[in-house]
């Protein structure tokens, strides 16, 4: 190791970003290509799913705003900045065909948009009909209605049919109901620009599909709306709101792969790439590649190695270029493979700030340039080192703050809060010993920026674990994934410990988007959060990592009747959920499963406590914390 | 000719096992707590104890044995007797950002043979998951070379530093290996102690070798002085006459 990291040494120190930041090689077993870990999945496979509906008021018709319960929760909510001045009741219809009168309530929501409030009313259980009264102030804002209509079994789907949302591709919108018959539908896309577009959704074989042409960077709306019939032939509304990220194809793979042996005795793995110069592109210059390693055994088993990956801080010039790939040799002779075999596959590019698929090649060209010699001497088993190992290469980082520090050098607890945060989440005095507070109020960071501010707090201490509530989890597996950092030195039982951690996404990323537009975007939308972003960057996160981590989920105390943590939030989210996190969302497969509470929601001002104040967890978090 | 040994101090021997380069080990299994952040540090003696020759070191081997949880926080210096002094290791694995980091490696313990011949430097060695992190033949910080041609007798010392507060260690042990060699004329070089004694150059120590240094008795800078005490007298000559017969 010692001649390679010397060598590895001399390359940072000449290539040397500001604030630098070292990479890792990243290498997962041939196991989590198998399961599927390091996999991307398909874009079908992490839809937005929604039993509910959200629509401009100004688009229902005057029928749509008379719900047929179903047997689920069921409520009709009423979003506007100025909705405290609107009137929204409900007149319920029972079953003996009585009336009853219901006021609505004023609530803020917070969790999805800081600006909004909200006028909401639950319908009642004994309710077969309910219609809704409005009284709309003479110069009223524009306003949306939630209408969730409890028939929990009509479920829309939508997904967008690629990964890679690339300028000038055609993109598919894919869209098909579960419980029920899609009668018809529209899309209706927002560019960045602002300009709106309507598309009919048109049936393709199972499924409605709408296509369009992505001509804009940046985030787009996406809103799906459409009218079904449930399986009792009532007509319902559902939609689905989602956000598309469109980018430059900054990095394109244009050549034989090669394979040759380092001078380290490593093995090189080169990647021709075409790259687009920094003035055509936007965003960080950072880049995700992975591909996986297969050989062929003596019997003639073709079999994975491993997967390998890294992140690369590309230069400045466009044109043509090289990024490469490091292979240990110990993996091939874990493998028992014929190192003249090896092939490459599922090779992939990835923005840092989304995981929006850049550039995906199936089978690469691959070539060799030198003989290799990897059969070696089989490991008796899998060390550190061959799963993250110095790259000698850099990123550019974030400066280290230069205030705030307490006791520079020590082993340290770093406390977070997660995206758009107003308050500091955590009740502190239930932590003890060295803490570092993450305080970055209304910050909306991708993963990647979020763990290099991580990284660079890190820089104070000569270890630390990770508390992270939210996207403070994401960041910190991100940032222990891809960078060296004070979190690979800690000593104690639990690296990495999160509450409330979109591991999955969240469908508020994507409403807050669409209602974004009018209500303000608050802290922007993140693309990081959405359902198809996380499982893009999930396909990143080996089995290695997920180990280090526990993390805990919470939702709202179930009664007899209609419970939630925030009403409104509760009926774009599937129960249960915490408000922002739905309990299937909160899971990380591979990672240590701290368990599930009830009574406990995602932040304050939610119906139950926060769940950063669970004094109990809170100790065992301290205690239990690597530092 | 016989081979002396001469043991002194804690575990300290000179052992000649040859006319000219010849090996010292000395030792210290003496534990004790390195203070926690502090420059100072604590100590440790290796002495060595001369024999009838002068000698000088050719080359030099540091054993070390230390406990302490963040290796990175360690600087070990090795001082000779004349005050030269080595780093051997000094806050390895610093690094301003990256691997190991800006701490040091933050690896347990040192069970480390520390030589110039080694493949690979301290700094380079540092790993996640080793314990002892340290372990093995490897390259100090800086050269032991820069302890050759020091007189090796006397009392060498072992400064054991944290310069970081927050974690601290324990000394177990050190080894000094010195490959030394005789140096009759003290230039600090190595040289032939029994052809020292050959004054006229004939190739053998005899009579008119014994005649030259009965006459540079009792005088100062000469070529007689083979003990290298200054003054030609007794104890050159029974130098003289350990080596009488053949030079070569």
């Amino acid at each position: 190791m010692s001649i390679l990291s010397a060598c590895l040494l001399l390359a940072l120190a000449s290539t040397q970003p500001p604030n630098a930041v070292e990479t890792k090689d990243i290498t997962a077993p041939p196991e989590d290509i198998l399961s599927g870990r390091v996999v991307l999945p398909a874009p079908a496979a992490s839809p937005t799913v929604s039993w509910s509906a959200l629509i401009p008021l100004d688009d229902l018709r005057d029928d749509e705003l008379v719900l047929r319960p179903g047997p689920g929760k069921a409520m009709v909510g009423l979003l506007a900045v100025d909705a405290d001045r609107w009137g929204l009741g409900l007149v319920s219809t029972d079953g003996s065909g009585r009336d009853r009168v219901l006021p609505s309530e004023f609530t803020g929501v917070e969790a999805l948009l800081p600006e909004a409030v909200a006028r909401t009313v639950i319908v009642p259980e004994d309710a077969v009909e309910a219609r809704v009264v409005l009284k709309r102030p003479e110069d009223a804002t524009p306003a949306w209605m939630l209408l969730g209509d409890g028939q929990d079994a009509l479920q829309l789907r939508t997904w967008l049919g690629t990964r890679s949302t690339l300028l000038g591709s055609t993109v598919a919108l894919h869209a098909a109901l579960d419980g029920g018959t899609l009668l018809e539908g529209t899309v209706r896309l927002r560019d960045p620009d602002g300009l709106v577009r309507l598309l009919p959704l048109e049936a393709e074989g199972p499924l409605d599909v709408a296509r369009f042409l992505a001509d804009r960077t940046g985030d787009w709306t996406v809103h799906t709306v459409v009218r079904a019939r449930d399986a009792e032939g009532v007509e319902r509304l559902r939609s689905t709101q989602q956000i598309m990220r469109v980018v430059r194809p900054e990095l394109t793979f244009s050549g034989e792969a090669s394979l040759r042996p380092s001078d380290d005795g490593s093995i090189r793995i080169d990647l021709p790439v075409t790259l687009l110069a920094q003035g055509e592109t936007s965003g960080s210059r950072r880049v995700a590649i992975g591909c996986e390693v297969w050989g062929r055994t003596d019997e003639g088993l073709e079999v994975p190695v491993c997967w390998v990956a890294r992140m690369h801080q590309l230069p400045a010039a466009g044109g043509r270029a090289t990024c490469d790939l490091r292979l240990d040799p110990r993996w091939i002779a874990r493998a028992g493979v014929d190192p003249g075999t090896l092939n490459l596959r599922e090779l992939r590019a990835h923005d840092a700030g989304g995981f929006v698929l850049l550039d995906h090649e199936p089978r690469p060209e691959t070539g060799f340039d030198g003989p290799i010699d990897g059969a070696g001497t089989p490991v008796a088993a899998v060390t550190e080192d061959m799963l993250r190992a110095r790259s000698g290469r850099a990123v550019q980082g974030l400066p280290a703050p230069t205030t705030g520090l307490q006791s520079p050098g020590g082993h340290v607890l770093l406390v977070s809060h997660g995206y758009c945060t107003d308050l500091f989440p955590w009740q502190t005095s239930d932590f003890s010993g060295d803490l570092e507070l993450y305080e970055q109020y209304g910050a909306n960071n991708s993963h990647d920026t979020f763990a290099l501010d991580f990284e660079s707090r890190g820089r104070a201490w000569k270890s630390m674990g990770i508390v992270g509530h939210s996207q403070g989890g994401n960041a910190a597996a991100h940032l222990f994934t891809f960078y060296w950092s004070a979190l690979d030195w800690p000593t104690g039982d639990r690296r990495i410990q999160g509450v409330g951690v979109p591991w999955l996404g969240t469908a508020l990323a994507g409403n807050a988007a669409v209602l974004g537009e009018v209500f303000g975007v608050g802290c922007g939308t993140n693309y990081d959060l959405t359902y198809e972003g996380s499982a893009a960057w999930l396909s990143f996160i080996p089995t290695w990592v997920r180990q280090d981590v526990w993390y805990w989920t919470t939702s709202f105390t179930d009664g007899w009747f209609y419970d939630y943590c925030q009403i409104v939030t509760d009926v774009l989210l599937s129960d249960p959920d915490d408000g922002t996190v739905e309990r299937y969302a909160g899971q990380l497969e591979g990672a240590n499963n701290g368990g599930h509470k009830t009574g406990w929601c995602h932040i304050r001002l939610m119906r139950d406590p926060p769940q950063c104040r669970d004094a109990a967890r809170n100790v065992e978090l301290s205690e239990e914390a690597a530092r | 000719m016989n081979i002396p040994t001469l043991c002194g101090g804690l575990i300290a021997c000179l052992v000649l096992a040859g006319a000219r380069a010849d090996g010292i080990d000395t030792c210290s299994t003496s534990g004790f707590a390195i203070p926690d952040g502090s420059v100072q540090g604590g100590v440790t003696d290796l002495p060595v104890t001369g024999g009838p020759d002068p000698l000088v070191v050719v080359s030099a081997r540091l054993e070390l044995e230390l406990e302490h949880p963040w290796v990175g926080d360690l600087q070990v210096r090795l001082i000779a007797p004349d005050g030269t002094t080595v780093d051997v290791l000094d806050r390895a694995g610093r690094v301003p950002f990256g691997f190991p980091g800006p701490f040091g490696c933050g690896g347990d313990d040192v069970l480390a043979s520390f030589e110039d011949a080694a493949a690979e430097s301290v700094n380079d060695l540092c790993t996640i998951s080793g314990t002892p992190v340290f372990a093995g033949s490897m390259r100090p910080q800086n050269p032991l070379a820069g302890v050759q041609g020091v007189d090796p007798v006397g009392l060498w010392r072992v400064r054991v530093s944290d310069l970081q507060a927050g974690d601290a260690g324990t000394f177990v042990s050190a080894c000094l290996r010195l490959e030394v060699a005789t140096d009759c004329d003290g230039d600090g070089l190595p040289d032939d102690c029994a052809c020292s004694a050959d004054l006229d150059g004939d190739g053998t120590v005899g009579g008119s070798d014994l005649a030259a240094l009965l006459a540079a008795w009792a005088t100062a800078g000469s070529d007689a002085d083979l003990d290298g005490d200054g003054t030609v007298g007794g104890s050159d000559l029974s130098v003289l006459l350990g080596f009488w017969g053949d030079c070569g």
